[in-house]
């Protein structure tokens, strides 16, 4: 388990109460390898979303315990979680990932900005040129294409050289060139500098980009896969009622 | 539709609350002044209904002066009233003012904030039917017999411990110091005083002599006999007196007299009033942004129901009713806060000591209307503007995803526009100031006018600023604090037009605040410079309370004692009385009512002019009047004036000599025997003393203050006095003012608070976005706080230019009054509370404060917001 960059062990996540009462995960247990690119996958009200949110500190376990590195994040203030997700988790959600008022280039600081921490130039240029952004570093989010916001904030979720990255249906709201653009920039950057990434994504097309795919159904892990293509997983998740 | 205007309001209850609470607080001072006022009225009006209450007919004077002590009639006269058909009984009696009470210690019995202390005969009616002078009626022991009796009204006795039999002191302005057995108290019908006003009352000879008015009347009631027609009778009475002489009814005499009141409490109505109406205006700023933030908010909701049918005019009719109906149950509040208002000062001002009648408050059908109709037509028009864009929304707006984006007005429109309407403004200010109005409307309202429209030109150009300034004080403020700065300047930057409507209602509210400081400022410049540099006495006696009626004086056996102090070198006494000053020109006759001065030969000694024309030294029927007010009247040496006084009529005078400097300011010098003869009465008003070589101010006070001991109604004073009387009196103007203003401020930072909050809502994702990334919760507050500081103190910078500006033109109109100095204050002037009060440093930084405390809730539900929830929200 040392080599996990993160893990969740026997959670469970509860909402509502009585009637209303939904149970999002089931006593789940998963980890996620360093250096590894994961897909999580399943069907809509699998718990994926719930699932990263919780492994992200965005929100709490009704039971078990989440585990970035070996710090259990349930023995963690609201600002110690704050500071855990600024200095070691990334992020890249499916739109609006972008503050507004901020150019580019800040928007790919603010987590070191936030953290008060110098930015390393060297790492930054290297990531913005991974991600193929470096042209346009000056612009506000809205001279942006779609494709590009997404990239930027790839490098923002980077440029802290976190422990690992989640990234919620990245590709989501691109068409099909734009989308593959990112995640083929995503695959690189998990091999060029052994990032960590755990993607929740539905499409087999974006998953087919993963070193591993979780599959998850009813709030339990169902089925796992190596090396997937799009072929295999579409398959799978037909049998998983999909 | 309704239902949708009220589902509307219903479902914002927080911008509910607050745009409701900018019209509570404004339609609750107006409609509070408004209930307190008809509340006093009613109980004067109670009063005089009871003085006059019996009285068939009463005779009075009258007067061509406003500020003058009254005219008389005399004894003779009078007399003849009782032989006139018709009359069964005629009771004179004179009244005046011109004493002061001491208590058992000596002390003067303090008069507070209230009306000075009156004298009136009160002779026994010995037998007669007929009712006591003007509803007071002895409660206890006896009238007053000779020239060592004396009654007090209840309320004045109560206060100064006295009972029936103890011995008083009363000190007369004329004739010096009385000391008088109390046989009785007079109460007012059943209360205890007139309305909080003290009388002292003797038996008519005493009281003319008291007053030096030998053998005169203020007037007298009449009883008529019974059948006679009091028209008929009042018509025989008005044929044997003199035209000064009023006869009226006494039930007409109760209404005239209770319509004086009513005059001047109105004065007290529109005065106040007015802080409630800038509250509103301010308000108004608030709705309008409001709504403006809230149309844009909710443009998909409006395109979609335009997209099912609605049609502009009632998009526009659902936003104008929401505002309606918020604009209406506020003031609906508003009323009813004013009158809890009223209610708390009838409880608060008695407890202060401020002795004010009242009676059960009066609610007046009036009150009610204002108030309702000034909180709703004001939230109305408001949400016009806003109305007018929502009804522009396209259909098409509620298919896309990014629909808030505001149109961008022209920046070359709306400089022009915003510079156009800046120099009319400019124009009708400094007309009004400046010009020369002639028949038109008063100067008074070009200024109201020229002010209200450069705020508007500030309103419509204050986006162009907002861009540079806030990124200005933001980046002071990113120094700081870092990150959470920067974001904070960004926020405040991203719409100009938000944060510059947002502002403006600080603007508004700091501009009178910043007026009130550098005109209280330059007052004090004012006095300070004339005080030290102008005039040449080491002490000057004054009565106490100098900054009351100018014309206050004392007996002249002051100045005696104060010629007997060896270390006086010289001295100078000053008469004064009012006087209308007519002079005939070319263009017709000019007649004011102004301070006329008695003066010594040596007057110029103490008060040495910059420069002059002809003499200082007015012989008998001369008059030097000083430079500015030569210019008004367009009168050259040698020209003859006429000055009428009260009591003696018109006199003519041949001006001898003009006089410039700001000691001079407003005089108007004759001989001090002129004078005298004029008024009838010798007594000083001011008395300047120069200490002999290497004595100190300080040591010749104290050297007279000893020997004035036992006239605690005068006040020794060296210019160190004076300045720090000055400040407190300035001080305590300022405090009052501001006092008033506090809740047109309160109301410009709630803007700010309901910007913010809308701000907050509208940036949700962004804000669950930066939490996610890693900004914490204290610094997502600090961010929010941040912001509404930058726009605070950007609306407060205006406030501040736009203040001083007023102050320096009003100065600058009002020079010839003698504001000669211009003082900008912008740091403390003293270490107190109204000293750092009255500087705009403090008022910067305050807002800035402010700024931070009123975006404490909205900081807080930024902080609180749930990130998953936040990220996820449309």
């Amino acid at each position: 388990m040392n080599s996990a960059a993160a893990r969740a062990e026997g959670v469970t996540k509860v909402y509502g109460w009585g009637d209303t009462r939904v149970t999002a995960l089931d006593n789940l247990s998963v980890a996620f390898t360093k250096g590894e690119f994961t897909a999580v996958m399943g069907p809509s009200g699998s718990g994926k979303s719930t699932l990263m949110h919780c492994m992200a500190g965005l929100d709490s376990v009704t039971e078990g315990s989440v585990f970035i590195g070996d710090q259990d994040l349930s023995t963690l203030s609201d600002r110690q979680l704050t500071k855990l997700r600024r200095e070691r988790i990334g992020f890249i959600f499916q739109a609006y990932n972008l503050v507004p008022t901020l150019s580019a280039s800040e928007n790919i600081t603010l987590p070191l900005d936030l953290a008060g921490t110098k930015v390393d130039q060297s790492w930054f240029d290297s990531v913005v040129e991974t991600l193929g952004v470096a042209d346009r570093l000056k612009h506000r989010p809205s001279e942006l294409s779609g494709g590009q916001q997404q990239r930027v904030a790839a490098a923002r979720a980077m440029v802290s050289r976190p422990e690992l990255i989640f990234a919620d249906e990245p590709s989501g709201n691109l068409d099909s060139r734009a989308s593959a653009d990112l995640l083929a920039f995503l695959r690189s950057a998990v091999k060029e500098h052994a990032q960590t990434i755990v993607m929740v994504t539905h499409d087999a097309n974006a998953a087919g980009y993963a070193d591993r795919i979780v599959f998850l159904a009813d709030g339990r892990v169902v089925d796992s896969m190596e090396d997937p293509n799009p072929e295999r997983i579409l398959d799978r998740l037909k049998s998983l009622e999909y | 539709m309704l239902r949708v205007s009220l589902k509307g309001v219903w479902a914002h209850k927080v911008r509910l609350v607050l745009t409701a609470l900018a019209i509570i607080l404004g339609v609750g001072l107006i409609s509070g002044v408004y209930v307190y006022t008809d509340t006093i009225g009613k109980a004067f009006d109670g009063i005089f209904t009871d003085a006059y209450s019996g009285i068939d007919i009463a005779i009075g004077t009258e007067s061509d002066f406003s500020f003058g002590e009254g005219t008389y009639l005399d004894e003779a006269d009078f007399a003849l009233v009782e032989e006139v058909p018709g009359v069964e009984e005629a009771y004179p009696y004179l009244q005046g003012i011109g004493v002061t009470v001491l208590d058992a210690e000596g002390e003067v019995l303090s008069s507070g904030p209230g009306p000075p202390t009156f004298v009136s005969s009160l002779s026994d009616p010995q037998g007669s039917t007929y009712r006591d002078t003007g509803g007071f009626t002895i409660a206890e022991g006896a009238y007053p017999v000779g020239s060592g009796q004396v009654v007090l009204d209840r309320g004045l006795a109560d206060q100064g411990g006295f009972e029936v039999g103890n011995q008083v002191t009363v000190i007369s302005d004329v004739v010096g110091r009385l000391e008088l057995s109390i046989v009785g108290i007079a109460t007012f019908g059943e209360d205890n005083s007139l309305g909080g006003t003290k009388w002292v009352f003797f038996d008519l000879p005493t009281a003319q002599s008291v007053l030096q008015r030998p053998g005169m009347l203020s007037g007298g009631v009449v009883q008529v006999t019974p059948g006679a027609s009091i028209d008929q009778v009042i018509a025989n009475i008005q044929a044997v007196l003199p035209d000064h002489a009023t006869v009226v009814s006494g039930q007409d005499a109760a209404e005239e007299e209770a319509a004086d009141i009513q005059a001047a409490l109105s004065f007290f109505t529109i005065f106040l009033s007015v802080f409630g109406w800038v509250a509103l205006f301010v308000g108004s700023f608030l709705i309008y942004n409001t709504f403006r933030i809230v149309v844009s908010q909710r443009t998909r909701e409006l395109a979609l129901l335009r997209a099912l049918g609605a049609g502009t005019r009632q998009i526009r009719g659902i936003v104008l009713l929401e505002a309606v109906t918020i604009g209406f149950l506020g003031a609906l509040l508003g009323v009813g806060f004013g009158i809890m208002i009223a209610f708390g000062l009838q409880l608060i001002l008695p407890a202060a000591g401020i002795d004010i009648p009242t009676t059960t408050l009066s609610i007046k059908p009036r009150t009610v209307i204002v108030g309702l109709a000034a909180g709703t037509v004001i939230t109305f028009v408001s949400a016009l503007i806003p109305a007018r864009r929502a009804s522009k929304v396209s259909v098409m707006a509620a298919l896309r995803e990014d629909a808030s984006g505001p149109a961008r007005g022209g920046f070359l429109r709306r400089t022009m526009a915003g510079a156009v309407i800046l120099v009319l403004g400019l124009a009708a200010l400094f007309f009004g100031l400046f010009g020369d109005t002639g028949s038109g409307p008063s100067p008074v309202v070009y200024v109201g006018v020229g002010v209200g429209v450069i705020f508007l030109a500030v309103f419509v150009l204050s986006p162009l600023a907002a861009g540079p300034v806030t990124n200005l004080l933001g980046s002071i403020l990113e120094r700081l604090t870092g990150t959470s700065g920067r974001l904070a300047r960004r926020n405040a930057m991203r719409s100009p037009r938000r944060t510059a409507a947002t502002a403006a209602a600080v603007t508004i509210s700091i501009t009178l605040v910043a007026l009130a400081s550098t005109l209280t400022g330059s007052i004090r410049g004012t006095l300070d410079e004339v005080l030290a540099e102008n005039v040449d006495a080491d002490v000057i006696v004054l009565p106490a309370g100098q900054f009351g009626d100018p014309s206050a004086a004392f007996a002249p056996e002051v100045a005696e004692r104060m010629e007997g102090i060896d270390l006086v070198a010289d001295l100078t006494r000053i008469w004064i009385s009012w006087g209308l000053l007519t002079i005939e020109t070319p263009t017709g006759t000019l007649t004011d009512e102004i301070l006329i001065t008695g003066a010594e030969p040596n007057l110029a000694d103490f008060i040495p002019p910059d420069g002059f024309q002809g003499s200082l030294d007015p012989g008998p029927g001369e008059v030097v009047i000083e430079a500015a007010i030569a210019d008004d009247y367009e009168v050259a040496l040698g020209d003859s004036l006429v000055i009428e006084f009260e009591q003696s009529g018109e006199l003519p005078f041949t001006l001898v000599g003009i006089a410039e400097g700001p000691a001079w300011a407003g005089i108007v010098a004759v001989p001090a025997a002129d004078l005298i003869s004029a008024t009838g009465l010798d007594q000083h008003s001011q008395v300047y003393a120069q200490a002999v070589e290497g004595v100190t101010p300080d040591e010749l006070k104290a050297a007279a203050e000893p020997l004035l001991a036992d006239y605690p109604n005068v006040a020794v004073q060296t210019f160190e006095d004076l300045q720090s009387e000055a400040e407190a009196q300035l001080n305590g103007l300022l405090n009052f003012i501001l006092a008033l203003l506090a809740l047109a401020v309160v109301i410009g930072m709630l803007g700010v608070t309901n910007t913010m909050a809308l701000a907050v809502f509208e940036r949700t994702r962004e804000i669950g976005l930066l939490r996610a990334v890693g900004l914490d919760r204290r610094t997502t507050r600090r961010m929010v706080r941040a912001e509404a500081s930058i726009v605070s103190v950007f609306g407060a910078l205006m406030g501040i230019g736009l203040g001083i500006f007023f102050g320096w033109a009003l100065i600058k109109a009002l020079e010839d009054l003698g504001f000669a100095v211009f003082v900008i204050p912008w740091l403390p002037s003293s270490a107190s509370v109204a000293g750092v009060l009255g500087s705009l440093l403090f008022w910067l930084v305050a807002t800035g404060v402010l700024g931070i405390l009123f975006a404490v809730y909205p900081a807080w539900r930024a902080a609180r917001l749930k990130v998953i929830e936040a990220i996820a929200h449309l």
